[in-house]
């Protein structure tokens, strides 16, 4: 296994930063310690697919849904009767999902 | 029938059902009790309502009293806790859905208590179905009812160890990268993935859309195929659902397997593989030679490639699929937060465990911007070269005998294993699902050390009819399938 | 200094169900009422795909001259927010269901084409309140999964005028289409131009920028008037066109930079794995096709070659059902230029004071075609018509129920009309020595008081012909 390159390197260390805040998760300086080393780990597992060869031809077998076979535009009654068991937020009064606001002026 | 009830099949508990020998609530409460005398010692069961799961069996009683019974009604079931009920919660082993309790029942929920299966319980699994050993729980690790300081491997290893106690008849679990095969395998059980799109995915929490499949895991092979029959078949709600018949896989199961040509891939036998494990499965080799299947050695040259490319899909899809849990609709949400950003990153950093975390991130990396373009792109080519090698073996074979495992059960205490080296554990296994095919995996024996070898059967994509012929075949000639660890006697 | 605009719409489809979900598509109502767990992306729910959506993109693409790619697909574009439940929309990236076509317009009496990149479909994103409560929003999900076809020109528009008659062309085909109910004041119809100033048609592009929020062509016209003047003022005092996204804000009426908006988000797209690609046979594309109206430039030039004028010929070619009004008018032998007139002033003016549209008149074609007739036969005046026609609107009733019942024929022959001009005259001994003496203009108070006298029923054309008959005895 080739060791790990520069490029890679920087890599790991933008991973964790951007990427978190991509995935949106605050990780603790410990975790990314953690995780730092856990991708350079990874990254060079990933370049062992530099050696694929694909020079010959391959049939793709991925299956097709037919036009004719989609949904039908009929419309199906709605029972969320269950509601507020799977979403706590769900405010039945109002019927909205309350959410700590995030934009100031009102905007719909 | 003298045996006890747990050490009957399902096709013998189907029998003196029908016959009315028991009653579906004899049968379950009977299970229940010994849920109650073994759960705490394996933590199978993360969830169990005896209220719900007897009504449902009182049901069952009045469908069979009045001729309207299926031939598996009345017969109680685990299911992983992945699919989504109404009556119990649903939580993927996860903080993220604690108490969260889903307002639809998933198409296999419906199919199995449709046809009056009680849920025996909610089964433990590794969080998000992302791990091969069962200790990424939220609700606490499962042991292997062979020795309880083995894990019973993952993701399925709730459901696993529940048929291997005994303390379900058989449960259902899913399979994205072996976590049907591999649990099967470390317990001694019967488990097969069939063809993706053969199960409906609808109301199964996704980890890798393109990859997971669900499936029965139970004593015999014939059990299995019982519960295919039930749990196959096209859903309109699942899009990547097939149109492709579903078969009674019970009939031909009995048919002789003279002349069916197994390939045996060089590449999976070399080292790494633990001699012991191999040692049983050369048994078992011989054994179907005996009963006329012809043995053909062949290649997959490019298994290599199966680990890399497999952690890179099944990380990116699993990153998209878990982008819905953001503490807004459903889920944990974080209290004390005062900003929809904090809401965001810290419910979700505060309920999601590590390996779920690391593949998000994982996942997230390899699917944006520049990185994209290098990664993602040379995964999905060498998932189409992997489907190629087994489209070019099933031109010379029949089936595909390989190894499940690299080794038996892994012992919990010692966790020397990184996360590399437990994806590196997968590499029997993954390749299956990057090529949609079916799999089974059967017991074959046991190591020096008491814990169950398995081994694999992989087909052509809709031909799970022979894998299950060849496992009946092996298993009308054995015993293995049939054991179960005294602790639980 | 040329201006160089692309411009992305957004168009509401008006299908009955959403794009991947079977939740009922409608306006108003309680929130989250028709949010199904499908639209709420709840764990273990998939999406499965509108046929319906798939006809109207076909449709449009007639319309646009655009190619229909027979093998389509989905993609998933990532980005957290709330209105979004599944943390990404599926839209379409490498096979979207259009490519390439072009739309012609008219701009100051030249055809133009503009050039479309292509359309691509995707579902829309839910709604949100703010504030509503302390610190609190509220997420609505009825808007999410709701069918959009987003249509992406190339950046071929070069004024103004070029970017409003283009869009105001889109507009009518796609309602023509019936495709969209055009409304943009609801976001049925959405405009997002990019817009940027280069030297002259071979200097590289300068650097774009896109503007949102202008939700009638009004606002698109003043958000563009304000931008390229900003723009150029930055050219002149040599300050950075930043690449950017501004919105209007109708208020002030200037351009504002959105802010805490990123510039450029990953958004990571990938096929999206719950939805196999979707292969669009030819007879699929034929049947869609076959329920595609007459096309409206067929339509004009049909009116144009009737001696309509051009002016009018487009107004009613490009109203369907205007132009359904003219088809049914004209079959019964009511002239062109009559159907045309009625159709553009008197009925025009009650639907507009009603807020009506020619889709849901209170009265029929065959009911106009009765009521012009009767004013070609001479029944009724165009004045007394013109009258009829509000109690038809107001009553439901017929033309000749009406006429009848109200006792408003039109007064014609000479046994009627004669006795009541020579009581005029007689009455009217001054006026009637003035006019025998040479003032002709009193012939219009006679006129007048004849019209008076008969309450308007007096046909015009006979009372002059017996007016100047009695006048000059």
């Amino acid at each position: 296994m080739s060791k790990l390159n520069t490029q890679d390197q920087q890599i790991c260390e933008e991973i964790v930063t951007q990427i978190a805040t991509l995935a949106k998760l605050r990780l603790t300086n410990e975790e990314s310690e953690i995780y730092q080393a856990y991708f350079t780990e990874l990254l060079t597992l990933f370049h062992e697919l530099d050696t694929l060869d694909i020079s010959y031809d391959l049939i793709s077998d991925n299956t097709l849904l037919n036009a004719d076979d989609c949904r039908e535009d009929m419309p199906s009654t709605i029972d969320l009767s269950g509601i507020k068991n799977a979403s706590p937020h769900f405010n039945e009064k109002t019927r909205y999902f309350d959410v700590p606001q995030f934009i100031e002026y009102d905007d719909e | 029938m003298n045996k006890p009830l747990h050490e009957q099949s399902l096709k013998e508990l189907s029998d003196a059902l029908q016959s009315k020998q028991i009653s579906s609530t004899e049968l379950t409460e009977s299970y229940l009790n010994r849920i109650e005398s073994y759960n705490d010692a394996l933590n199978a069961y993360t969830h169990i309502n005896k209220e719900i799961t007897l009504a449902q069996a009182k049901a069952a009683d009045k469908t069979i009293a009045n001729g309207n019974g299926h031939i598996l009604t009345g017969i109680p079931l685990g299911h992983k806790d992945i699919f989504c009920t109404t009556n119990m919660p649903t939580t993927c082993s996860s903080k993220m859905l604690e108490n969260f309790h889903a307002t639809y029942n998933a198409t296999v929920i419906e199919r199995t208590q449709g046809i009056g299966m009680p849920t025996l319980g909610k089964l433990n699994m590794d969080e998000f179905a992302m791990g091969s050993a069962n200790e990424n729980s939220a609700w606490g690790r499962v042991a292997n009812p062979w020795n309880q300081n083995h894990c019973p491997g993952g993701s399925s290893g709730g459901s696993a160890a529940a048929v291997a106690a005994r303390i379900a008849p058989a449960a259902t679990g899913t399979d994205t990268g072996g976590s049907i095969r591999q649990p099967a395998a470390f317990t001694g059980i019967t488990g097969i993935k069939p063809t993706y799109g053969r199960i409906s995915r609808y109301g199964m929490i996704a980890f890798a859309s393109s990859l997971d499949q669900a499936g029965p895991m139970t004593q015999s092979a014939y059990d299995a195929a019982m519960l295919l029959n039930t749990m196959c078949g096209q859903d309109p709600n699942d899009s990547t659902s097939s149109n492709i018949a579903v078969p009674d896989f019970t009939a031909g199961i009995n048919d002789s397997i003279e002349g069916v040509k197994i390939g045996l891939p060089e590449e999976y036998f070399l080292k790494g593989l633990d001699p012991e494990c191999d040692l049983k499965i050369q048994d078992a080799i011989k054994l179907l030679q005996k009963k006329g299947a012809k043995i053909i050695p062949i290649h997959l040259e490019n298994l290599k490639y199966a680990i890399p490319t497999y952690y890179l899909l099944a990380p990116i899809e699993c990153a998209s699929n878990l982008a819905r849990f953001d503490g807004v609709h459903y889920g944990y949400r974080e209290e004390n937060i005062s900003n929809i950003t904090d809401m965001y990153e810290l419910s979700r950093e505060n309920s999601f465990g590590d390996e779920v975390k690391r593949r998000i991130l994982i996942g997230t990396f390899a699917s944006s911007g520049s990185y994209s373009a290098e990664y993602y792109q040379k995964a999905l080519q060498a998932k189409s070269v992997i489907r190629n090698d087994y489209r070019k073996a099933f031109s010379e074979v029949d089936v595909i005998l390989t190894p499940t495992t690299t080794s038996t059960a892994f012992e919990t205490a010692n966790k020397a294993l990184t996360p590399q080296e437990m994806y590196l554990s997968d590499i029997y296994t993954v390749t299956v699902n990057l090529a949609g095919l079916p799999a089974i995996s059967i017991p074959v024996g046991f190591a020096k050390n008491g814990l169950p070898v398995g081994a694999q059967l992989i087909s052509n994509r809709f031909c799970e009819d022979i894998i299950l012929r060849i496992a009946h075949c092996f298993q009308s000639e054995t015993g293995w399938h049939t054991q179960y660890s005294d602790d639980f006697k | 200094m040329q201006i160089v605009a692309g411009i992305e719409i957004h168009i509401q489809l008006t299908t009955k169900t959403k794009a991947f979900s079977s939740s009922p598509i409608g306006f108003g109502g309680l929130p989250n009422e028709r949010a199904s767990e499908i639209d709420m992306g709840m764990p273990g729910t998939l999406p499965v795909v509108n046929k319906e959506m798939l006809k109207q993109a076909i449709m449009l693409g007639s319309y646009l001259n655009a190619d229909v790619s027979q093998l389509i697909s989905f993609a998933r574009k990532h980005y957290f927010y709330p209105d979004l439940p599944k943390g990404y929309q599926i839209t379409q990236d490498d096979n979207p269901i259009l490519k390439g076509g072009y739309l012609t317009y008219e701009v100051n009496g030249e055809i133009k084409k503009c050039y479309i990149h292509h359309a691509h479909l995707e579902e829309d994103a839910g709604k949100s309140v703010h504030g509503y409560k302390a610190n609190t929003s509220g997420v609505d999900l009825n808007r999410a999964g709701q069918p959009l076809l987003e249509i992406v020109t190339e950046p071929c528009l070069h004024s103004i005028e070029d970017i409003i008659a283009f869009l105001k062309r889109l507009h009518s085909i796609v309602t023509y289409l019936e495709i969209c109910d055009g409304n943009m004041q609801e976001g049925s119809f959405r405009c997002d131009v990019n817009v940027s100033l280069r030297e002259n048609e071979s200097a590289p592009l300068g650097t774009r920028v896109e503007l949102k929020n202008m939700n009638s062509f009004k606002f698109i016209q003043k958000a563009l008037e304000f931008e390229i003047d900003r723009q150029h003022d930055c050219i002149e005092s040599g300050t950075p066109i930043i690449q950017e996204t501004r919105q209007y804000n109708e208020a002030t009426n200037k351009t504002e930079s959105m802010r805490g908006k990123e510039t450029s988000e990953d958004y990571r797209y990938f096929k999206d794995p719950d939805l196999p690609s979707i292969w669009i046979n030819e007879s699929f594309i034929e049947k869609a096709k076959s329920g595609l109206p007459e096309h409206p430039e067929t339509r004009l030039a049909h009116y144009l070659s009737l001696g309509l004028s051009k002016i009018d010929s487009n107004n009613i070619a490009y109203n369907k059902h205007m132009g359904n009004y003219f088809s049914v008018l004209t079959k019964n032998k009511i002239p062109a230029k009559t159907a045309s007139n009625w159709l553009l002033g008197p009925i025009s003016e009650l639907a507009n004071k009603h807020g009506l549209i020619f889709s849901n008149l209170p009265i029929s074609a065959e009911q106009v075609a009765e009521l012009l007739q009767a004013l070609q036969d001479g029944i009724v005046s165009s004045k007394m018509a013109k009258e009829v026609l509000g109690y038809m609107w107001s009553e439901n009733k017929s033309a000749a129920t009406i006429i009848e019942d109200r006792g408003l024929k039109q007064l014609s022959s000479e046994e009627d009309i004669m006795p009541i001009l020579l009581n005029i005259i007689q009455n009217n001994p001054k006026q009637t020595e003035e006019y025998r003496n040479g003032k002709d203009k009193l012939f219009g108070f006679f006129v007048g008081q004849a019209m008076k006298e008969t309450k308007g029923q007096a046909n015009p054309e006979v009372l002059n012909t017996l007016l100047k008959k009695a006048l000059n005895d």
